[in-house]
């Protein structure tokens, strides 16, 4: 898609033919992330569309009839991991955002209680990004009745541990606070000297 | 002292509302007499997830009891609706895949029938109790009913054709409004809504995409003429649908009860209302009831105890207050309590528009009359009739058959009231009549009014009582002395004194 925003267009064009530039935008669950990639694409920016975990998880419960436990999360894993590489690597010149990244690994290999790969470390190593967008959650993960789920708090620690996996890997990233998707996408051009994607800024 | 002289059981300063106010009830009089409705519906709506906490209950009360004072200020109609919102989350799951959060109903979780056995077990008898104390007749509608009806749907219908001009107000920190409809396979839905996208809407109706954790994509349809696809909206939402929908009602009034920790909530649905351009004889009437505070100033909440544990509740705060089916007595002895309590937080605005700690209302509690209360029909009276009725010389009385009236039956107790005398009296008869004059072509004259002749009462009782009033038909109630009369009362008829 190309974008509708001249100045963004050009500033992409004038990416293209240079080094590659890849930023990672991740978040736990209910951080608008899906929102958000789908306002990237809107804004003409060259972005991976649907996470690769989502496609290889349906491939895997297919195979095992049931949805994955945590002994077999270790095969999916890997699978995931080959998809980021893949991605990674099929991109040589201009901008590209990332809908998760590779060290959202650890976060997810920490909340199964599973140690991170050999492998996972390796690519960290190997293959690094450019920036990292956290989304903070849109949702306080509490009851207006005042009950509080332990299975929201288990999406809070999910988003705590990704966030942390990234500081362990070596990151800074940057928050991008709870907004329209369209907001947060101007947020992030800003941060990235881009210009803002929407329209009349 | 208070206002009457006696010594005063509240103390509460002026506020800027009770400043306007010499009557509580006197909030609606605008509504009232600008839109003249034929009734007043109270509606108060309570998550049914649980054992009612003294909070929840004190708004339900105030919702009886408001009804009643309304009846017999407005001269109109009044009854209670109690929404019972079932679409509480039963069970939250995530999704193994992306985490996110998948909720169950307690409607989904239970069945229709579950529903009914927890309505039932929570607040049925307290609300034939209430209502039995109050004269005032009560419906109760679960959310499920409420979403399944043509006039919700299509006012949800109407909302999305201005999405755009509402979202900000239903979700001011990002402007993402979560919709909820469960997977029509398994009645799972998205908590949050993160997946659940508006994909076509049009004058038939709107198609909404969702991903099922367990069912995967689906894709369903919201039409007014259909009872499903369940529709299950976020608080705000659904009392901004919920809203819109009553206020198109010309002839019933519906009065919103809350406790008081909504008005804030309010304002964002108020917000809404305006950007949908509700016209202002739409624009919902609400009351907000006293909140119940822990010491720090926080609201009462279950979750002081579900997340410290019983041993750790502040000492003022007795377990009753945190569930309610732990009163120490009858669900009459409790409803009496709370009857009492609510009626002198009504006896003066500054007392209602205000918040109580738990200790004041432990203190209020255990200073309520000792003797248990004589379950009675109210009724007031004008002082020439009721020094006739204390002296034992009016043995009828007629009044318009509205629906509080439809519950007193020989042996019913009647307590009539004026100018702070009260006079309680048995039922000996009823018997109902369409008119005025057909009831005089059957009853002693002499037993309504020994003073005044047939045409004298029938032009005294139709000053009171318009038409419209008597074209719900007549009751005539024979009535006997509980007690002898009191000796200061036992004297001939004074003049008319022309009040209640």
């Amino acid at each position: 898609m190309t974008s509708t925003n001249t100045a963004l267009a050009t500033a992409l064009e004038a990416a293209a033919s240079g080094d590659a530039r890849r930023y990672v935008i991740t978040g736990g669950p209910s951080s608008g992330k899906d929102d958000l990639i789908e306002a990237v694409h809107t804004a003409g920016i060259p972005c991976m569309a649907e996470e690769p975990g989502r496609e290889i998880y349906r491939k895997h419960r297919e195979r095992l009839g049931r949805h994955l436990l945590r002994e077999d999360r270790r095969d999916y894993s890997l699978e995931v991991l080959s998809a980021f590489i893949a991605e990674y690597t099929a991109h040589t010149h201009g901008i590209r955002f990332y809908n998760r990244g590779i060290p959202d690994g650890y976060g997810w290999e920490g909340f199964f209680g599973l140690k991170p790969t050999s492998e996972l470390e390796e690519a960290t190593r190997a293959y690094r990004y450019d920036a990292i967008f956290v989304l903070d959650p849109l949702d306080t993960f509490e009851d207006p009745d005042d009950i509080v789920w332990a299975k929201d708090r288990e999406i809070r620690r999910v988003h705590e541990l990704i966030v942390q996996g990234y500081y362990d890997a070596g990151y800074e990233p940057v928050f991008v606070q709870p907004d329209s998707a369209t907001a947060r996408l101007d947020f992030i051009c800003a941060n990235l000297r881009l210009p803002k994607p929407s329209p009349g800024v | 002292m208070s206002r009457n002289g006696k010594s005063a059981l509240l103390i509460s300063p002026n506020s800027v509302l009770a400043n306007a106010l010499l009557r509580s009830i006197d909030l609606l009089r605008p509504r009232v007499l600008a839109a003249r409705p034929a009734r007043i519906e109270f509606v108060v709506g309570t998550q049914i997830n649980g054992a009612p906490h003294l909070g929840t209950n004190l708004v339900q009360t105030a919702a009886f009891l408001l009804a009643k004072i309304a009846r017999r200020e407005f001269s109109i109609d009044t009854t209670v609706r109690f929404g019972a919102l079932d679409n509480a989350p039963h069970e939250v799951v995530l999704d193994p895949e992306t985490h996110h959060a998948y909720q169950q109903t307690y409607v989904h979780a239970l069945g229709k029938d579950g529903i009914g056995e927890l309505i039932e077990g929570y607040y049925q008898a307290f609300f034939d109790s209430l209502s039995e104390a109050t004269d005032t007749d009560y419906v109760v509608e679960t959310y499920t009913d409420q979403q399944a009806t043509p006039g919700f749907r299509a006012e949800f219908l109407r909302t999305l054709e201005r999405l755009e001009d509402i979202r900000w107000w239903m979700a001011p920190s990002h402007g993402v409004v979560h919709i909820r409809i469960p997977c029509p396979s398994c009645g799972w839905a998205e908590k949050r809504g993160d997946r659940t996208k508006l994909a076509h809407l049009d004058e038939d109706g709107a198609t909404f995409t969702a991903v099922c954790f367990d069912h995967g994509p689906y894709e369903v349809h919201i039409d007014p003429e259909d009872d499903a696809p369940y529709l299950d909206l976020a608080t705000l939402y659904r009392n901004l649908v919920k809203e819109r929908a009553l206020g198109r009602d010309e002839h019933t009034l519906h009065v919103m009860m809350k406790g008081g920790d909504w008005t804030f909530g309010c304002q964002l649905v108020d917000g809404a209302l305006g950007a949908l351009a509700t016209p202002p004889t739409q624009m919902p009437s609400r009351i907000f009831t006293p909140q119940v505070l822990a010491p720090t100033g926080a609201k009462l909440s279950k979750s002081l105890l579900r997340e410290r544990g019983a041993d750790a509740l502040p000492a003022d705060v007795e377990p009753w207050m945190l569930d309610t089916t732990a009163w120490p007595g009858s669900v009459d002895d409790y409803v009496d309590a709370l009857v009492w309590l609510v009626g002198e937080l009504l006896t003066d605005p500054k007392h209602f528009f205000r918040s109580f700690t738990v200790k004041e209302l432990g203190r209020l509690m255990t200073v309520r009359p000792a003797e248990p209360a004589v379950r009675a029909h109210e009724m007031g009276i004008y002082k020439r009739y009721f020094d006739l009725i204390a002296t034992g010389r009016k043995t009828t009385e007629i009044r318009v058959n509205d629906s509080s009236r439809r519950k007193i039956k020989e042996g019913s107790l009647i307590r009539f009231r004026c100018q702070g005398d009260a006079v309680l009296t048995r039922v000996t008869a009823i018997n109902r009549y369409a008119s005025f004059e057909e009831m005089f072509d059957h009853q002693d004259v002499a037993s309504v009014n020994p003073l005044a002749t047939r045409e004298d009462q029938l032009a005294n009782i139709r000053q009171i009582y318009p038409p419209e009033r008597e074209a719900l038909g007549v009751v005539a109630i024979g009535i006997e002395l509980v007690d002898p009369p009191p000796a200061h009362l036992n004297r001939p008829n004074r003049a008319y004194q022309g009040d209640r």
